[in-house]
């Protein structure tokens, strides 16, 4: 087995099924943290929760594995107050689209730049097989016993309505292809959707990875800078199209916050200026005479 | 009429609606009062709408500083129709009221006077510029001089219509010495220099401040009052001292970007109110286990629900006690002063990160949006210590220890990783599901409630620790209790303020345990600090409680307490 420097040192007890694609993943992530040269020391990973939000525990980096949901408000602040870090939220399809789906909106209208890494199974999985916002219509679950009815969240869609500046959607069978993009994910500054499709062989027995295969083909012919083109793409069902949607330069959150207008100091290192504090204070006295 | 004297104090009332510039009243008052030598202490009562409806400020105008609510005042300005009848019960025999009778459809009772408020500021400018004239007529009964007056109002007004406003106040004065008001009201109150070189600033700006000097430099917030006060200050101040300041989608994201600015050693904070905490609430418990320290200004306002949006209250704190499941330390600190508002604001960033726990600011809406007068805030210009260690190659972040204290260290300094985990996790922030390695961290993370610090600033006891009596309170009812214990004079009856009220002070508590009656004063139902104490043994003999959205008035508890004392309350 190839070695990496993101393998840990240790042994642990993996919590994935056996054969789930999530063993892709990890391999497919160290390979593109590699080629993009990332120190290991740099790297922080926040999650959620979920079989994907593991991901962090087995990995040779800095995490912070919050709450259900939350993984982008965390990772946003975390680069937001130490630019010297790279920063990846990575969790399933639930966690991000489901409970954090207001979060997923606007973290996209505030653009930190960071890596969004969402393993779309299309199922829930660790609470054992219902219906997740991506989960196709009529698929039966534990709890949807007649079909799921609601119309499945599309992810790329939704992005590129928001004005997210990287848009991209690999699948976990396309080892290679998932590499390259995550590679460039790594190095788009702003807020980059990497939607990775997946299957949960535990719970999801219409989307295999047989039916991954058959069902997904490349962009082709795609200007990466032409939004209307990307959306009329990621609306596309009947191949799911894999690859980068859009590729746009914006202003990051960094800029747009002006917390660094005039100061490059990662804002995690800023210490109060007492004398600054002391004239401010002394703005409330009643003046005499 | 003869005329009526006001030796100490008079308390002014003006009542108008949204848009008449009532802040604009209350700012500029106080400005030009205390700039003359008299003690303003000035809270407002507002409706919960952007135009119209019927507010209030009171002005309580002292030659002593006053820091409590009034009820009655001595004096009524109503600047909007039908705000006599809405206002009657707070209305006394005494009360001189300035009225506009074109506006009411009955005289009022007592000592009206009627001023044209549509003819005052024609001249002026028209209906805009009324509230400068009413200031006018009031600094001209309050005896400041005419021209010391104009050149404040030229100053204060620079740069919004100067001559509008100078005509108008101008004609307000004028109006202020025709005989009808001059013989009817003497206030004899002497300014003295016992105002300047004092500091007058409301709650959320005192908040602010302590948080700037507790080394806060990342806020995320969602707007809320009677919050938002605090997200605006520092919103000011934010390219001054490098801050970060965002509105966060929701008080969800807020909170957990305030643990991830934590996490890299960023000192953060939110601010909200209870509807809005409510939704922080997975994020204290997130806190609580990954031991990200965690600072969160909470100003009340009353439930449940929506309840009274712009209105006060102390309904909050068993929220704030309990929120987030499973157990783990917090501190709650209940500032009554803008004084103790600076100093536990700083004080919470300080615990936060020593202790890498949540620590509360509990606050209301009468203590944010009241304009207070106080001595000096005692800034001694430290920089903040930061609780932070380097992190060796063998760094664990949970690791176990007698005080339960783990270093903190933060990713991208340092050899060691830095794991923090939601789930239950080993010393090394790793996932775990072993029963023992539970329990021991269980243990480290509560061992931390036993060595909090107490300082001896949690408590303040106005009178003697010996008395037969001794009222509690907490929170913003600080003023009113030192008004109280100071007006009932009475040696046996002595007041003990809390502003921290969880834990309780231990120092606060053997002082309960020795008076003969305790008596709880909490703007809430349920007496939510006193059943605490009374969970910590003491026993609380009587309750005054109040729950109507208004601040207690010190007059109304005063009356209520001489009837439990000459009734013998025991």
């Amino acid at each position: 087995m190839s070695s990496s420097p993101f393998d840990l040192p240790y042994d642990l007890d993996i919590a994935w099924c056996p054969g789930c694609g999530n063993f892709a993943i990890i391999k497919i992530l160290k390979q593109a943290l590699e080629n993009a040269g990332i120190e290991p020391r740099k790297l922080v990973l926040v999650s959620g929760i979920g079989q994907a939000a593991k991901m962090p525990q087995y990995l040779q980096c800095h995490y912070f594995n919050g709450l259900h949901g939350r993984s982008l408000p965390v990772a946003t602040a975390v680069k937001a107050c130490n630019p010297e870090l790279c920063v990846i939220a990575e969790s399933g399809d639930g966690c991000t689209y489901g409970e954090g789906g207001n979060h997923f909106l606007h973290t996209i209208r505030r653009n930190p730049d960071i890596v969004n890494l969402v393993h779309n199974n299309m199922i829930y999985g660790l609470t054992k097989g219902q219906g997740a916002p991506t989960t196709m219509k009529g698929m039966k679950t534990s709890i949807q016993l007649k079909g799921y009815a609601l119309e499945p969240f599309n992810p790329l869609a939704a992005a590129l309505a928001m004005g997210a500046g990287f848009v991209a959607r690999v699948s976990s069978g396309d080892a290679a292809q998932a590499t390259t993009v995550i590679e460039q994910a790594l190095a788009y500054p702003g807020y980059a959707l990497v939607d990775i499709f997946h299957p949960c062989i535990s719970f999801n027995k219409l989307n295999t990875f047989r039916w991954y295969r058959e069902h997904t083909d490349s962009l082709e012919d795609h200007d990466e800078t032409d939004l209307e083109s990307a959306m009329t793409r990621a609306m596309q069902t009947e191949p799911y199209r894999l690859g980068v949607f859009y590729r746009q330069a914006k202003p990051t959150f960094r800029e747009r916050s002006h917390a660094y207008d005039t100061d490059d100091s990662p804002l995690c290192r800023r210490d109060i200026d007492p004398a600054k504090l002391a004239d401010l204070l002394g703005n409330y006295r009643i003046p005499t005479g | 009429m003869k005329p009526i004297t006001f030796p100490d104090e008079v308390a002014v009332l003006i009542s108008g609606e949204a848009g008449q510039g009532l802040n604009t009243m209350e700012a500029f008052l106080c400005h030009i009062i205390r700039r003359h030598g008299l003690c303003v202490f000035a809270s407002k009562e507002i409706m919960s709408r952007i135009r119209g409806g019927l507010n209030t400020t009171l002005l309580r105008i002292s030659k002593q500083p006053t820091a409590a609510f009034r009820r009655t005042p001595d004096l009524l300005v109503s600047m909007r129709s039908g705000g006599l009848k809405r206002l009657d019960e707070r209305l006394c025999e005494k009360t001189v009221i300035l009225y506009d009778p074109r506006m009411e459809s009955a005289a009022p009772r007592g000592n009206g006077i009627p001023i044209d408020m549509k003819e005052i500021a024609r001249d002026a400018g028209g209906k805009l510029y009324v509230g400068i004239s009413i200031c006018g007529i009031l600094c001209a009964l309050l005896g400041i001089p005419e021209e010391a007056s104009r050149h404040e109002v030229e100053a204060f007004f620079k740069d919004k219509q100067p001559q509008e406003n100078l005509a108008a106040f101008t004609a307000g004065y004028a109006r202020g010495r025709k005989p009808d008001l001059l013989h009817s009201l003497n206030v004899a109150l002497q300014p003295g220099p016992r105002v300047a070189g004092r500091l007058m600033m409301s709650g959320s700006q005192a908040v602010g401040l302590g948080a700037l000097a507790g080394g806060c430099n990342f806020i995320a917030s969602y707007p809320m009052s009677p919050s938002t006060g605090v997200l605006t200050f520092l919103a000011q101040q934010a390219d001054a001292f490098g801050l970060l300041v965002e509105q966060a989608e929701d008080e969800i994201a807020a909170i957990n970007m305030s643990l991830g600015a934590w996490y890299t050693g960023a000192r953060a904070m939110v601010t909200t109110s209870g509807g809005g905490f409510a939704l922080m609430e997975e994020g204290v418990s997130l806190a609580g286990i990954t031991e990200t320290p965690c600072v969160i200004h909470l100003a009340q306002r009353p439930g449940p629900g929506t309840g009274l949006p712009t209105r006060t209250e102390q309904g909050d704190l068993n929220l704030a006690l309990y929120a987030g499941h499973g157990d783990f330390p917090r501190i709650i600190y209940a500032p009554g002063s803008v004084k103790q508002a600076f100093n536990v604001t700083r004080k919470a960033f300080m615990m936060a990160d020593r202790y890498q726990i949540p620590v509360f600011v509990l606050t209301d809406q009468f203590l944010m949006e009241s304009s207070w007068l106080e001595d000096n805030l005692s800034y001694d210009g430290k920089i903040p210590e930061r609780y932070l260690v380097e992190s060796e190659q063998d760094y664990q972040r949970y690791a176990v220890n007698d005080s339960g204290i783990s270093p903190r260290a933060v990713p991208g300094s340092g050899q060691g990783w830095v794991r923090v985990d939601s789930d239950e996790h080993d010393e090394r922030g790793e996932i775990t599901e072993d029963f023992n390695v539970r329990v021991l961290q269980v243990d480290k993370r509560m061992r931390k409630a036993e060595g909090l610090e107490e300082n001896d600033d949690d408590i303040t006891l106005i009178g003697g620790s010996d008395g037969d009596i001794m009222l509690v309170t907490w929170g913003s009812n600080y003023g009113l209790g030192q008004e109280l214990a100071t007006r009932l004079i009475n040696p046996s009856v002595s007041c003990l303020h809390f502003s921290r009220v969880y834990p309780v002070p231990q120092k606060g508590l053997d002082i309960l345990r020795k008076a003969k009656t305790v008596i709880a004063i909490e703007n809430n139902y349920t007496g939510q600090f006193g059943a605490l104490l009374c969970a910590a043994g003491i026993h609380v003999q009587d309750r005054i409680l109040q729950y109507n959205g208004l601040p207690f008035a010190v007059e109304d508890v005063y009356r209520s307490l001489q009837q439990k004392i000459n009734g013998g309350a025991r």
